[in-house]
């Protein structure tokens, strides 16, 4: 008998047990024997080949998924002083234990009890609280993963965010940030939705065109995610959807339904508040209550096709009276509100609860479980927004490999929630006070250097305030150069007054600041500022010589042109924040004004201290809030330094009186000329920075040392340097050769920006 | 032998990819919706149903499972499930591919789950390096990208050598 492979050859051979061609076995008999496997074999066969590869990550993961019982919620319990911990009620008796540990040791900062805010189908939607900008990691608890989503440096604020999954229909989920607040906007000035896709690793901006024009209400920091549109409640009462496969999201707001309450006022703001979202079975529903009750409805035919609400149960808090546990709930009404809190995902079972009580009653059977009771004192938080159902899910996270500018910075990742300032640093001295917060002389116990520490307090009520500081901080972070202070780091510390959670407001509330939260900003310490520089001149009655005064001008110049170069416009430039270190270098600080281009237009809003003021662009002093501040701002200003290094006033009577000459035109006859142009009144008429730098001004005083040299070369590229400068330059150069070693590499740059490519 | 079929002689005949012919009684060849089929949609029982895919060997023991089901009764539960676990004990992984795409072809679901099950347990401890030498796959990965696939899926190697 002839025994026959089924590729014809090797059948038998018992050297070799099996010469299988794997190609021959059609993919169902594959998914055949690898669904037979245990979840981890299965996953490690991931390595066996591309092929293998996908069809285990796109058919097995979703397959797995689709039959993974539901295992427990996700929920936020306040303790009674109020601080709030993540916590995990599983299903079944066993298990769960440990849940909340298995993502929250993957954090790479301190977890705290707000940081989860979307489960979404196995994964979680984390953010970093004390990141500025924004922070967000994904994690799946069943992967042990936890991957950085790529911060986009607009993100200066958390409002509100969601995660959408479906692993059924995809294996990659999408991130949505507000970007501008949904109260404030306008219908000129729409709500803004930033989307994250894992397949492109992206942020991608989406303006919402509402339809109706449901602007200036707030959004319920809660969403549902179901078949690719995103639904949310509005204030105004209705339910906006929001498709996030389509270009423009197709925003549409369907009016919730009706609660009429007898002998009642038709709707009040408390009423959305209580409303809860969900999805089950591929249909949304909506819950509310009326009296002791509460009502569901589902959406029928979807958002696309101006969908209908349809009343599909009426439980009664009477209905669970049989129930012992039940007339718990009829006789604490209406103290005690019997809240919707999820649905379950494939079947007809309702999780409501109490604060104290989370338990399941089946819509069929009236069946009644309880599934998980909290210790005494503790309450569930807002269960209607944060009781998340989980499923567990083996989707691998993919690392976005993509480098963002803002990785460098230590920020978010080194920032602690314990207080590191009153550990790690002695207070030496106060250094000063100005309109964004004090600045301590601090000794760092670590290192046992001097550093300048920035207090600022984090204002609750005062709108705009905590994006305003957190401004400095981006600015300062992305800051990497010879003539702006070098920033060490920044934290946040929360005081321990927590402000009482409130439901009442969108998400924007829950996040807010307590009264006490203080920004941290670490700064090297510059003992001189160029005020003092001046006055110690002027009291020794000495003239700084023009060498240094161009040289100082050059710096600042330089400096600025930096700033400028990250799109910062530093608003506040004065000689009481402008510094000069030890080596006679300049270096630029404060940058609590600093604007990006994002929001041009609220420079205004704050004016900082007199002196300050008296540096300031005629532009930035209008109130007028329409006003758009540009970079040139920051010229005017170099202008009114350049005149105070030139002329050394005797008395501050005098720059003030001379400044306010400048100001309205009037030039002295010996004034130097690039001054009518820094110091013109129209922003446009003013030179860039680069302009100023290629100016034939006497920089031929400008001196050189080894960091200046060794910098020199980053500049290169991308500032156009004035022929005679940079001749200069290489002579100087030349002469430290034998003592740097950078010097050849920079002389063989100049020597490239001299030759083949002469200035314009 | 104890059967519900009504008609216990009559058999047909079924011929293998080499030419070797089975002689089945109808009530064994039903196990096989494949052949269930073909009988009611009466394609000439009397002739030789030829199986093209499956060889003389495979078919045997196709045939062989099948029988034992059929005479069975549905009480005798543990004694089935005991000689499914001992029809398959000793095989190794090339009578169990075939065996797996013949129960595929000729539509015996309890056949290809007992197979693929014991082609699963077989690899699930075996390193993935093994797997791929057991079902011939080419590793076209590079020395890196396995290993960041490997990383990404670290949770799953957890507790495995």
């Amino acid at each position: 008998m002839s025994l026959n492979c089924c590729c014809g050859s090797c059948y038998g051979n018992n050297e070799r047990p099996c010469c299988f061609d794997w190609s021959k076995l059609p993919d169902d008999l594959m998914v055949q024997i690898l669904c037979h496997l245990p979840e981890k074999p299965l996953i490690q066969f991931k390595c066996v080949s591309k092929a293998w590869y996908f069809l285990i990550s796109n058919v097995f993961v979703p397959r797995i998924f689709a039959f993974m019982p539901l295992s427990g919620f996700l929920f936020r319990w306040m303790a009674p002083d109020y601080k709030y911990t993540m916590d995990y009620a599983p299903l079944d008796d066993n298990g769960g234990e440990g849940f909340v540990e298995s993502y929250s040791t993957l954090l790479p900062f301190p977890h705290t009890g707000k940081d989860v805010l979307d489960c979404c189908n196995g994964l979680l939607l984390v953010v970093n609280r004390s990141s500025v900008p924004v922070e967000y990691y994904v994690c799946n608890p069943a992967t042990k993963q936890c991957v950085p989503i790529p911060v986009s440096p607009m993100h200066l604020k958390f409002m509100y965010a969601k995660l959408a999954f479906n692993p059924l229909k995809s294996t990659n989920y999408k991130i949505v940030h507000l970007a501008r607040s949904a109260a404030i906007a306008s219908v000129t000035h729409p709500p803004e939705l930033d989307v994250f896709s894992s397949d492109t690793g992206k942020w991608v901006k989406h303006l919402v065109l509402l339809e109706p024009e449901l602007y200036g209400f707030k959004w319920i920091a809660h969403s549902v995610y179901l078949d690719g549109v995103l639904y949310l409640l509005s204030c105004a009462m209705y339910l906006l959807c929001f498709n996030l496969k389509a270009d423009n999201l197709n925003a549409q707001a369907i009016k919730l339904p009706e609660i009429v309450r007898p002998g009642k006022f038709p709707v009040d703001r408390t009423t959305i508040l209580r409303g809860f979202l969900g999805a089950s079975k591929e249909f949304l529903y909506y819950a509310n209550h009326i009296e002791s009750a509460v009502l569901v409805w589902s959406l029928e035919q979807g958002c696309c096709k101006g969908g209908q609400w349809i009343l599909k149960h009426n439980i009664c808090v009477d209905d669970l009276a049989p129930h012992s546990q039940g007339r718990i709930f009829s006789s604490c009404y209406p103290l005690l509100r019997l809240m919707p809190y999820a649905l379950h995902p494939t079947s007809d079972v309702i999780f409501l609860g109490i604060p104290s009580m989370l338990f399941s009653y089946h819509l069929k059977t009236n069946q009644f479980k309880v599934i998980h009771k909290l210790e005494y004192g503790r309450a569930i938080i807002d269960g209607q927004y944060c009781v998340f159902p989980y499923s567990r899910c083996l989707l691998a996270l993919h690392n976005f490999t993509q480098r963002n500018i803002l990785d460098r910075s230590p920020l978010g990742s080194e920032l602690v929630m314990s207080s590191r300032y009153s550990t790690n640093y002695k207070e030496l001295k106060e250094l000063g006070k100005g309109s964004f917060g004090t600045v301590f002389l601090c000794k760092n116990l670590l290192d046992n250097k001097n550093y300048a520490v920035r207090k600022i307090p984090i204002k609750d009520g005062l709108d705009g305030h905590r994006e305003k500081v957190l401004r400095e901080v981006l600015a300062l972070s992305t800051m990497d150069h010879r003539h702006v202070v070098r920033y060490v780091q920044a934290w946040i510390e929360d005081g321990y007054t927590v402000k009482q959670y409130s439901s009442e407001e969108e998400s924007t509330s829950e996040d807010s600041v307590k009264a006490n939260t203080t920004l941290y900003i670490q700064m090297k310490f510059c003992p001189r500022t160029l005020d003092g520089l001046l006055e110690s001149c002027r009291d020794s009655n000495t003239v700084l010589d023009k060498r240094r005064v161009w040289r100082y001008f050059r710096q600042i110049v330089e400096g600025v042109h930096h700033i400028h170069k990250q799109s910062f416009v530093h608003q506040n430039l004065s000689r009481f924040n402008i510094f000069v270190d030890e080596n006679e270098n300049i270096l630029i600080g404060d940058f609590g004004l600093a604007t990006f281009p994002q929001d041009r237009s609220c420079g205004v809003a704050i004016i900082g201290d007199a002196d300050n003021i008296l540096y300031m662009a005629p532009e930035l002093k209008e109130k007028d809030a329409q006003v758009v501040v540009s970079d040139k701002a920051d010229i005017f200003s170099i202008g009114l330094l350049l005149c105070d290094l030139l002329y050394q006033f005797a008395t501050d009577g005098e720059r003030i009186s001379v400044f306010g000459e400048l100001r309205m035109g009037k030039f002295p006859e010996s004034a130097e000329p690039i001054l009518k142009d820094l110091l013109a009144s129209t922003p446009l008429a003013r030179p860039s920075t680069s302009e100023i730098l290629r100016r034939p001004l006497p920089w031929g005083e400008v001196g050189l040392d080894y960091d200046y040299v060794r910098q020199l070369g980053d500049d290169m590229r991308t500032l156009h340097l004035d022929y005679n400068y940079v001749r200069h330059l290489e002579d100087n150069v030349r002469t430290l050769q034998p003592q740097v070693a950078e010097a050849t590499v920079v002389i063989e740059r100049l020597e490239n920006l001299l030759f083949p490519r002469p200035l314009e | 032998m104890a059967s519900s079929i009504e008609n216990n002689n009559e058999k047909l005949t079924l011929k293998s990819s080499d030419g070797e012919e089975f002689l089945v009684e109808k009530h064994v060849a039903l196990q096989s919706t494949l052949l269930q089929n073909m009988l009611d949609s009466d394609c000439s029982s009397a002739d030789v149903i030829p199986l093209p895919k499956i060889d003389a060997r495979t078919l045997a023991l196709v045939l062989g499972y099948c029988k034992k089901h059929a005479d069975a009764s549905s009480s005798k539960q543990g004694e089935l499930n005991s000689f499914d676990s001992e029809f398959l004990k000793d095989m190794d992984m090339g009578a169990l591919f075939n065996l797996v795409l013949a129960a595929n072809f000729m539509e015996i679901k309890g056949l290809l789950d007992i197979a693929a099950q014991k082609i699963a347990d077989t690899i699930k401890d075996k390193p993935h390096q093994e797997v791929r030498e057991i079902f011939h796959v080419e590793n076209d990965y590079t020395p890196e990208e396995e290993a960041a696939v490997r990383e990404e899926n670290r949770w799953a190697f957890e507790g495995f050598p």
